[in-house]
């Protein structure tokens, strides 16, 4: 038989877009001098890299809070976006409808309004420029997606695994945890990864709410591009996306053993 | 008594789906609970097992008010139709469930679950992801499960609709060998009369949310007590006629009827009718189908009432031929004039 070589094709593209990209980086993390119309740069030199480790902007520290903060963003988004999609897809309650909404208002306000507004707020509550005001906004700002994610998955697994559960002598907590969420580890995968991503790499709200005094890597790349030194950008966008790939890394990991813990 | 339903009544979103419903059944006995689909039985399993609140009554298991307790504490384990196996648990994992909740060691437990399976003619099948189970095993591996749990009641919400035939009837027999084993108050909500009626010790027929009858498989299909009953059970025709003084009186057939003076209908099955030997019920034949176990014959009455008799061979006679039949009056069932589902 003879196989198609449209879908072949389409992966190869897709294959190319993300390699070519990320080859591209990967040089110019290392190119001292690349004149035009050189196929490959003229001179190397470790200069970003250490500018990187060492430099002012200090790596690791710069990594450490910016995992933090988004990992912390993960796990309450997703952990309050488990129980707002249970109350949504699987109870009826008045109101219900009006929550809906809200929990996509968020999305539905251009980012700049939303995040000048939530400064003022938080200016009021004595929490603007400091990391909790940060992550609250992060919170808001992942939480449609998040909520999205699981009312569907919660929607898809239902009530039917914890009833059984529960039919078997398991009290509501522990059918929760041991028949439903099991189920629902794939979304709560997608949820986390979603709220990550979105925490790594938000720029103006961090920047307005957190008022330059809550740094993140996010915060740190931005000025390195506009800067124009193309060498240093790469090597910290390498960074940015290397970090973000290997925490999704983790994130898997400890989904699959959470899953099979459950032996 | 090992379960005693006293007026139990139940809604969902302000619809009454359980009316009233009282019910009693024995320990160790296994009863049907029987009726077309929407009729609410599904809902009374739900309502015993504590899933869905009831709106009043009470449920009593083993002499002890259950129904203010949560579904965990019941010991009533219920299998589902769809099953509900644990997609991320091997069989044995999910054989072995209750018991894990129930703090039982993992060597202790896995063994327990082994032999569940064993009994189930499931075994060797410990490490299999229950992804890759057919229906029917999927079917033993919920029953292995429930079993497991030591069920002070077990019920089963339809557990073989969703099987092939020929593995339903394996199923059925795996069933009652459990129980005849184990001796565990059982339920069965089913739809289907022959799997009710072949099954239980006693069945219980329900329509539009209660017990209409609740009796022996014999008494039940034999004296339904009502016309709506005896439909469900199908194969059947009335004569409509007179009472008095202790006799019935149609234009098809005369009898004796031991009922106050009035009109009446009076039941009779097809096979009931025997048209290899004369009597006094006349029938005129429209035509024979041949079905390949049987041969359906179409007949009619005088009064044009349709009759299907099953036979072995066709007649010979022609479409249009009037035979007269013996009935088996002893199973005729009389009901009231205007009573029960068409007037």
């Amino acid at each position: 038989m003879r196989r198609s070589i449209v879908p072949r094709l389409i992966l190869a593209l897709t294959a190319a877009c993300i390699v070519i990209p990320a080859a591209l980086l990967a040089v110019w993390s290392f190119t001292a001098r690349w004149p035009w119309p050189n196929l490959l740069p003229e001179r190397y030199t470790p200069r970003t890299v250490s500018e990187l480790l060492f430099g002012s902007a200090k790596l690791s520290r710069l990594l450490g809070s910016s995992i933090a903060l988004a990992a912390a963003v993960a796990v309450l988004g997703t952990a309050i976006a488990v129980l707002t999609a249970r109350a949504e897809a699987l109870y009826r309650f008045r109101g219900k409808e009006l929550i809906r909404l809200g929990s996509w208002l968020p999305l539905l306000i251009p980012g700049t309004v939303f995040a000048i507004g939530f400064h003022m707020v938080l200016l009021r509550l004595g929490l603007a420029d400091t990391v909790a005001g940060v992550l609250l906004v992060h919170l808001v700002a992942a939480l449609p997606y998040c909520i999205t994610i699981m009312a569907d998955v919660t929607r898809a697994v239902g009530f039917g695994l914890e009833e059984q559960a529960a039919v078997l002598g398991t009290g509501p907590f522990r059918a929760f945890f041991y028949a439903a969420l099991p189920s629902l580890l794939p979304g709560v995968l997608s949820s986390m990864s979603m709220a990550f991503t979105l925490s790594y790499s938000q720029y103006f709200t961090t920047l307005i709410v957190g008022g330059g005094r809550v740094k993140t890597l996010a915060l740190v790349l931005v000025p390195y591009i506009q800067g124009g030194d193309r060498a240093l950008a790469s090597v910290y966008a390498a960074a940015f996306t290397g970090s973000a790939l290997a925490v999704f890394g983790i994130f898997e990991w400890i989904i699959y053993k959470v899953q099979r813990g459950g032996t | 008594m090992e379960l005693a339903i006293k007026k139990l009544s139940l809604s969902i979103q302000g619809t009454l789906i359980l009316k009233n419903v009282s019910l009693e059944v024995e320990k160790g006995e296994f009863l049907s609970l029987l009726g077309p689909s929407g009729c609410g039985k599904s809902t009374l399993l739900k309502a015993i097992s504590g899933i869905l609140p009831q709106d009043s009554g009470e449920v009593w298991l083993a002499g002890e008010e259950i129904s203010s307790k949560p579904p965990h504490r019941r010991g009533t384990v219920v299998v589902f139709q769809d099953m509900r196996l644990f997609p991320h648990l091997s069989a044995a994992e999910n054989v072995a469930f209750p018991l894990k909740m129930r703090g039982v060691s993992k060597k202790e437990r896995l063994e327990r679950a082994g032999e569940l399976l064993e009994q189930v003619q499931l075994a060797g099948f410990q490490s299999r992801a229950v992804s890759t189970l057919s229906g029917g095993q999927q079917q033993r591996v919920a029953l292995a499960r429930a079993l497991a749990a030591q069920p002070r009641l077990l019920l089963l919400d339809e557990p073989f609709s969703s099987l092939d035939e020929d593995l339903r009837e394996d199923m059925r027999a795996l069933v009652l060998s459990l129980h005849r084993r184990y001796r565990m108050t059982t339920v069965l909500v089913t739809h289907d009369q022959q799997e009710a009626l072949a099954m239980s010790d006693h069945v219980a027929l329900m329509f539009g949310g209660e017990i209409v009858q609740h009796g022996t498989p014999e008494a039940v299909y034999r004296r339904p007590v009502s016309r709506l009953a005896a439909d469900y059970f199908g194969g059947c025709f009335y004569l409509s006629g007179e009472v008095w003084g202790g006799r019935f009186t149609s234009p098809c057939l005369t009898c004796p009827a031991e009922l106050p003076d009035g009109p009446c209908s009076l039941m009779l099955r097809g096979r009931d009718v025997d048209v290899s030997v004369p009597g006094p019920l006349a029938l005129t034949l429209e035509g024979c189908r041949f079905r390949g176990a049987d041969v359906l014959a179409k007949f009619h009455t005088g009064d044009g009432t349709a009759v299907e008799v099953s036979l072995r061979e066709p007649l010979s006679c022609q479409p249009g031929c009037r035979i007269d039949c013996h009935v088996d009056l002893s199973r005729a069932v009389f009901y009231p004039a205007g009573e029960g589902g068409r007037p």
